[in-house]
């Protein structure tokens, strides 16, 4: 009787160590998941944009334009980049795209303060733009990325061709505002008006006038409309 | 000498089209764009190609050690992940080689005879620059290319183009 009672004992240790050591690979494993969590949250990626879709699946874009005056410099404090940019989607696809606009942060250096292009064909490239200059602030600059021909895209700045790309036609997005990498870099108030997109028969829009208009943004970045309803002017800005 | 009115007027038709082609030539041989402008642009823009980009240097360059710096810092800016990026290849070539081998698309900040670096690296990099709703972009391999006279970082990407020997080796060859 004293054995079998000895071997139960023994049977109910082993079955409360085996929960214990459970419930410590539990804990173990939320707190790597909080750990995770926290260093993906770290690493997060702001927006602040005010974007255009087509009315129909068939009025996709062949363009976007926007202008806007240089703001004060934008602060960037951890080795990516705060950015001002027109994006056009391209090939009628959402994840392929091109993009032009203005940073702060450039390739690790945070001080650079310099205009830019990139394209996702999926091959992926970004290129400095040192021929014109973002200017002191109050200095308005005109971006732009249209079809130019048969699967010929070209990026302009100021009407002046920075870039050609290979993609085919069709766009399904146009944004513009801001891209930050981190809450700790300042997005100057920034005012990108006049935005258009350019139709099948090359004939430029408003916004308002040729697709269905929304905002995004990312708290502590903010995207305002200043004339809503005309959707001409818009401000991005951090809170 | 009599010429028959078929021929007359195949002469005709030769003599239309060639006309209309020097036309067409001379009113968009220059033209940049044929998009027309936006709607709110002043009157008297027109689209034109930068002037006066920085072409051939003929040196000074910049040294490789410079070079691998340079590199290394522009390239753990593509991601919180490049971990331990390892420099494959510098070749010192142009920028219009580069274009015409196919690893960047064309961009006129330098012309095309400006004397520039290609850095090619292994590790784990990311992209942050993206379109909304689109995860950053992930790559194993990358392409700098670096102004070898003031150190510029031109451009950078994912081209595989470059793990073909055949064209790395054009490359050097323009060295």
């Amino acid at each position: 009787m004293k054995t079998k009672e000895i071997i139960r004992e023994n049977v109910k240790n082993v079955t409360c160590r085996t929960k214990v050591v459970k419930v410590f690979i539990l804990l173990l494993a939320t707190l790597l998941l909080i750990s995770n969590t926290s260093i993906a949250l770290a690493q997060a990626h702001y927006y602040a944009i005010g974007y255009v879709q087509p009315l129909s699946s068939s009025q996709d874009f062949l363009g976007g334009y926007a202008q806007w005056k240089t703001p004060q410099m934008y602060t960037t404090v951890d080795g990516g980049f705060t950015s001002q940019v027109l994006w056009v989607t391209t090939q009628e696809r959402m994840d392929t795209w091109v993009e032009v606009g203005l940073t702060k942060g450039w390739k690790g250096n945070n001080d650079v303060w310099t205009m830019y292009w990139a394209e996702n064909t999926p091959t992926y490239n970004e290129y400095q733009v040192t021929s014109i200059s973002p200017g002191s602030a109050g200095t308005l600059h005109h971006y732009q990325a249209q079809y130019d021909a048969w699967n010929t895209w070209g990026i302009y700045i100021d009407y002046t061709k920075v870039g050609t790309l290979t993609q085919s036609a069709g766009s399904m997005e146009v944004d513009v505002g801001g891209e930050i990498t981190s809450s700790q870099n300042t997005l100057t108030p920034t005012y990108p008006q006049y935005m258009q997109v350019l139709d099948k028969a090359n004939s430029w829009h408003y916004w308002g006038d040729y697709g269905h208009v929304y905002s995004y943004s990312d708290s502590p970045f903010i995207w305002e409309w200043q004339d809503p309803g005309t959707y001409k002017l818009g401000k991005d800005y951090k809170q | 000498m009599k010429v028959s009115n078929k021929r007359l007027i195949a002469i005709a038709i030769l003599i239309i089209a060639v006309f209309t082609l020097i036309m067409l030539k001379s009113t968009f041989g220059g033209v940049v764009s044929t998009v027309p402008l936006p709607l709110n642009a002043p009157s008297g823009a027109r689209y034109k190609m930068p002037d006066n980009l920085p072409g051939k240097s003929g040196g000074p360059f910049l040294k490789i050690e410079k070079i691998k710096e340079i590199a290394i810092k522009a390239a753990p800016a593509c991601g919180e992940s490049a971990s331990a990026p390892i420099i494959k290849d510098i070749v010192l070539t142009t920028h219009g080689a580069l274009i015409q081998g196919g690893i960047f698309s064309p961009s006129f900040s330098v012309s095309n005879d400006r004397e520039v670096y290609l850095v090619t690296m292994g590790g784990s990099f990311e992209f942050d620059r993206v379109s909304r709703g689109v995860k950053p972009i992930k790559s194993s391999y990358i392409n700098i290319e670096i102004d070898a006279t003031n150190g510029d970082v031109l451009a950078i990407g994912t081209s595989l183009v470059t793990k073909d020997p055949g064209i790395l080796q054009k490359l050097k060859d323009n060295q």
